[in-house]
């Protein structure tokens, strides 16, 4: 029996040291700023330059391949995270990064703002809600056929048919004037960031290519853009190969490839490999093989890992995270919350900076309901006066309230980060003598209850919604509000000052309306707050300068530098 | 027994038009608009209430399950995917071999070791192969599969760069999913059989073949084992079944799209189409797997191939009777 024992004890012994052999040494948990400084943030350019670092030799798979005819390198592989299941260029839920080198759109926004023409070789104002478009002539899909106006109009109107109303939001009508001119004519001007949305969001094909594949169109689509799908297995593998014959090599208007080329139509390599690994873990362990040159997000505690194992050769790069971790009030007088006072007791119990760094990943306070938009202001993010961690006052605010003891029922969607943020609140309430109750909720059920009243106090909410403020906050716009929720305000109220203040921010972005608005919203009535933004980080193979794009922060594997 | 299977089949039939009742219910009450969930929360009331009526959640209920039933078992369609589009079927017969491959291989590798290793802890019981089997068997049994997996993952791709730690291809692909299998099946299997070849073993009969100075060998392999394995065969048939619906997490680990992680990305979307379409096919692969169990009953105990047959002989006389 001893010896029985004996022998299986040290066969477990065995695997847990061979499990746990030449890894180096056990990564401490990060504290943001030290992620930061490792790991450059990829927020001011598209490329994220990668840090000098020991490239370390990696045996068995290596895609490193001398370039050939032009190219940088013959093949990257990106690990990446979910499994789009359809290549489709009109549905609702299109496959972020793993469509952009298929598809092409009128125009796209840079990670600065600025707009970048894609197939449109101009875009020319008449007046407020008038365009003049002309689009190249020699654009060709990847089957040879050549898009016209009349492709842009249809583009266009089959993107709304299909549920996407919201992403031409200002567009009235298409006026095709020529083969390749047309008018775009809107209800209403452009607000700040509408143009790059509403140029950038419907993706553009030629209308006989899609009536030729139909529903195939799902499972090999047929784009302009500069790579052609080669293969696809489902929930496992994408590869495309560039397009040779791709429209933009013969663009030779130097001007206007200064100033619109974008980092999503470069063929750095000649094929890409899209790995779906589903798994964080698997994605880091992918990475750290070689398999992989890198990876579209991974775990906090694998980034540590490979921060503090540097020899590895494996570069974490910081992804700011849209949106922030933030909450409002249900306002409606049958909650808690209708009390102003008690609204900004809780805010001023909340210690940012602590939650922030008590959090399982990198990230940082922040002020301001979402202070990661283009025209946010700074002190969003650097901290302001109020709401500064304050246990007197907030003990204070709780006395002038009327709280009486009651349980509020603090209601967010289940990830972990947001579970880790709210558990932190918790507690902080919990100091000052609020009673709180959490109810997690996936995303379908958060989007049900949501309009429900009576089941939650505050809610932890992903407010996206664009690049720019306007987008973001005509949430808490009535007229808004009564489209999406039926007639319920976000907030739970119909406060008509609110709704000014955002109607003269939407039309004049400014310091002085968004000051005006955010005054009345987060100091007087304190009808929302935000705690952190955190960071997701993306990691790539030492030599591999990763590109990021987009308001998602998605992998562009054909815009890829190599230093070698 | 010809008899017995086509009852069977057509027992079937009911089977699955209660399950599938029964989970486009439970769909239908689960909160969440999938309206919502595919337009995304700037959809305006409008939207959402025109692709309700394009998905054709907005109906009565009864008229909605009516319908899905015509369409499942009439037109045998299961339909598209509401987010992706794609066709169900085709997406189930990409993905239902690469489950039925990692399902199969492993529960029958695990009964090829769980089985002699029951029978020896059974045939040497209170000895030390007895004792080892039941320590090694008890710690597998508690070790969560998905630990297995993570360091199966660094031993043997990560460290020693025997085998790939993700994705589809060959054969190699399927070696550290079946083993991680393996582990946690073979565990149950060799208890299961160790305590069911005890119990044969104390049986009269084995005590008369042994009496009649037949070897051990002959007693044990011969006269105990078959009787042994009938409730073996319940379990390798539970497992099997199980195992195809219920691989989603080594799925998740080794990134190998199956139906676990094809039904369980439709839950979190849901993607009603999916969930019904995925849960009655399997719901089908589970009544063939019992019944092809049962089957294997008849073949292995001869009492029971005689039972039916004399049920056959008693319908036939009474027949004969009657005329």
């Amino acid at each position: 029996m001893k010896r029985t024992l004996a022998l299986v004890l040290m066969i477990c012994m065995l695997l847990s040291v061979l499990a746990a052999c030449g890894g180096g040494s056990t990564a401490p948990a990060a504290e943001a700023p030290a992620a930061e400084e490792a790991a450059p943030a990829a927020e001011e350019a598209p490329a994220a330059p990668a840090e000098e670092a020991t490239i370390s030799e990696k045996s068995g798979d290596t895609t490193a391949v001398a370039a050939t005819d032009g190219y940088l390198r013959d093949k990257v592989i990106v690990a990446i995270s979910g499994d789009g299941q359809t290549f489709e260029p009109f549905a609702r839920a299109q496959w972020g990064s793993v469509n952009f080198p298929i598809f092409q759109k009128l125009a796209e926004t840079d990670s600065e703002g600025n707009l970048r023409l894609v197939l449109l070789k101009s875009f020319e104002q008449v007046d407020d809600v008038t365009y003049n478009a002309e689009l190249w002539d020699f654009i060709y899909d990847t089957e040879g056929h050549n898009l016209k106006a009349s492709d842009v109009d249809w583009s266009i109107q089959k993107f709304i048919d299909e549920g996407n109303k919201g992403g031409v939001n200002r567009l009235d009508n298409i006026e095709v004037t020529g083969d390749y001119t047309f008018v775009w004519h809107c209800k209403e001007p452009f607000g700040p960031g509408e143009i790059g949305k509403n140029l950038g969001n419907p993706s553009i094909l030629v209308e006989e290519t899609y009536k030729e594949h139909g529903e195939s169109m799902a499972s090999t689509p047929v784009g302009t853009g500069p790579y052609v799908l080669e293969s696809y297995v489902p929930g496992s593998s994408v590869t495309m190969v560039a397009d040779e014959n791709f429209w933009m090599k013969n663009i030779d208007d130097q001007e206007w490839l200064d100033k619109n080329l974008y980092v999503t139509a470069y063929q750095n390599v000649r094929e890409i490999e899209y790995q779906i690994i589903q798994d964080a873990g698997s994605r880091a362990v992918a990475l750290e093989m070689g398999t992989v040159d890198a990876v579209d997000s991974m775990n906090a505690a694998d980034v540590d890992y490979f921060i503090q194992n540097p020899d590895l050769g494996i570069i974490p790069v910081e992804m700011p995270v849209d949106p922030p971790i933030a909450f409002y009030f249900d306002c409606n007088e049958a909650s808690p919350c209708s009390d102003v006072n008690l609204r900004k007791a809780i805010c001023y119990a909340l210690n940012n900076a602590d939650i922030a760094e008590g959090l399982n990943f990198p990230a940082t306070p922040v002020y301001g309901i979402h202070p990661r938009m283009y025209d946010a202001p700074e002190e969003w993010t650097t901290g302001r006066e109020y709401y500064d961690y304050n246990i007197d006052t907030a003990k204070e605010y709780l006395a002038q309230s009327g709280y009486n003891g009651e349980t509020l029922t603090i209601m967010y969607m289940n990830q972990a980060a947001i579970n880790d943020a709210v558990i932190m609140v918790q507690a902080a309430l919990g100091e000052i003598g609020i009673k709180v109750d959490l109810l997690p909720a996936d995303m379908q059920v958060l989007n049900e209850y949501k309009l429900d009243y009576s089941r939650w106090d505050m809610m932890f909410d992903i407010l996206g919604g664009g690049n720019y403020l306007s987008a973001v906050l005509k949430r808490f716009w009535t007229e808004d509000s009564a489209a999406t929720n039926n007639g319920n305000q976000i907030i739970g109220i119909v406060d008509g000052h609110l709704d000014e203040l955002f109607l003269a921010l939407r039309d004049d972005t400014n310091d002085e309306t968004i000051a005006a608005w955010d005054d009345y919203f987060t100091d007087e009535m304190c009808y929302g707050y935000a705690i952190c933004c955190y960071a997701n980080q993306t990691a790539c193979q030492a030599g591999v300068n990763c590109v990021l794009v987009g308001a998602q922060h998605n992998v562009c594997p054909q815009a890829f530098t190599f230093d070698d | 027994m010809g008899r017995y299977i086509i009852k069977r089949l057509l027992i079937t039939i009911p089977i699955i038009i209660a399950v599938s009742i029964i989970i486009f219910s439970l769909l239908y009450i689960t909160p969440g608009d999938p309206a919502q969930m595919i337009l995304g929360t700037t959809a305006t009331t409008e939207e959402l209430a025109s692709y309700r009526t394009y998905l054709g959640i907005d109906r009565p209920f009864l008229v909605q399950l009516g319908d899905y039933l015509y369409r499942l078992f009439i037109k045998w369609d299961l339909g598209d995917s509401w987010v992706s589009q794609m066709n169900i079927m085709h997406e189930i017969k990409l993905r239902l071999p690469r489950t039925f491959a990692i399902s199969l291989y492993s529960i029958l590798a695990g009964a090829v070791c769980g089985i002699p290793l029951g029978v020896m802890a059974a045939v040497h019981q209170d000895g030390k192969a007895d004792r080892f089997v039941l320590v090694l068997s008890s710690v597998m049994h508690c070790v969560p599969g998905y630990v297995i997996a993570m360091v199966l993952v660094v031993i043997f791709a990560l460290k020693l760069r025997w085998l790939p730690a993700y994705g589809i291809g060959g054969i190699k692909f399927y070696i550290l999913p079946c083993l991680c299998i393996l582990l946690g099946s073979f565990s149950g299997m060799a208890r299961s059989m160790r305590s069911s070849m005890l119990e044969v073993i104390r049986s009269d009969f084995v005590m008369a073949a042994k009496a009649q100075g037949f070897s051990k060998n002959t007693v044990y392999y011969r006269h105990a084992l078959p009787n042994a394995l009938i409730p073996i065969i319940t379990q390798i048939g539970g497992q099997f079944a199980n195992a195809l619906g219920g691989t989603m997490i080594l799925e998740t680990i080794f990134s190998i799209p199956g139906m676990g992680l094809y039904i369980q990305g439709a839950i979190t979307a849901r993607d009603v189409p999916i969930v019904t379409g995925s849960v009655v096919f399997l719901a089908i692969w589970f009544c063939l797997v019992m019944l092809a169990v049962d089957i294997l009953y008849a073949v292995v105990d001869p009492r029971i191939k005689a039972q039916y047959e004399a049920q056959g002989k008693a319908r036939a006389h009474r027949k004969g009777a009657a005329a």
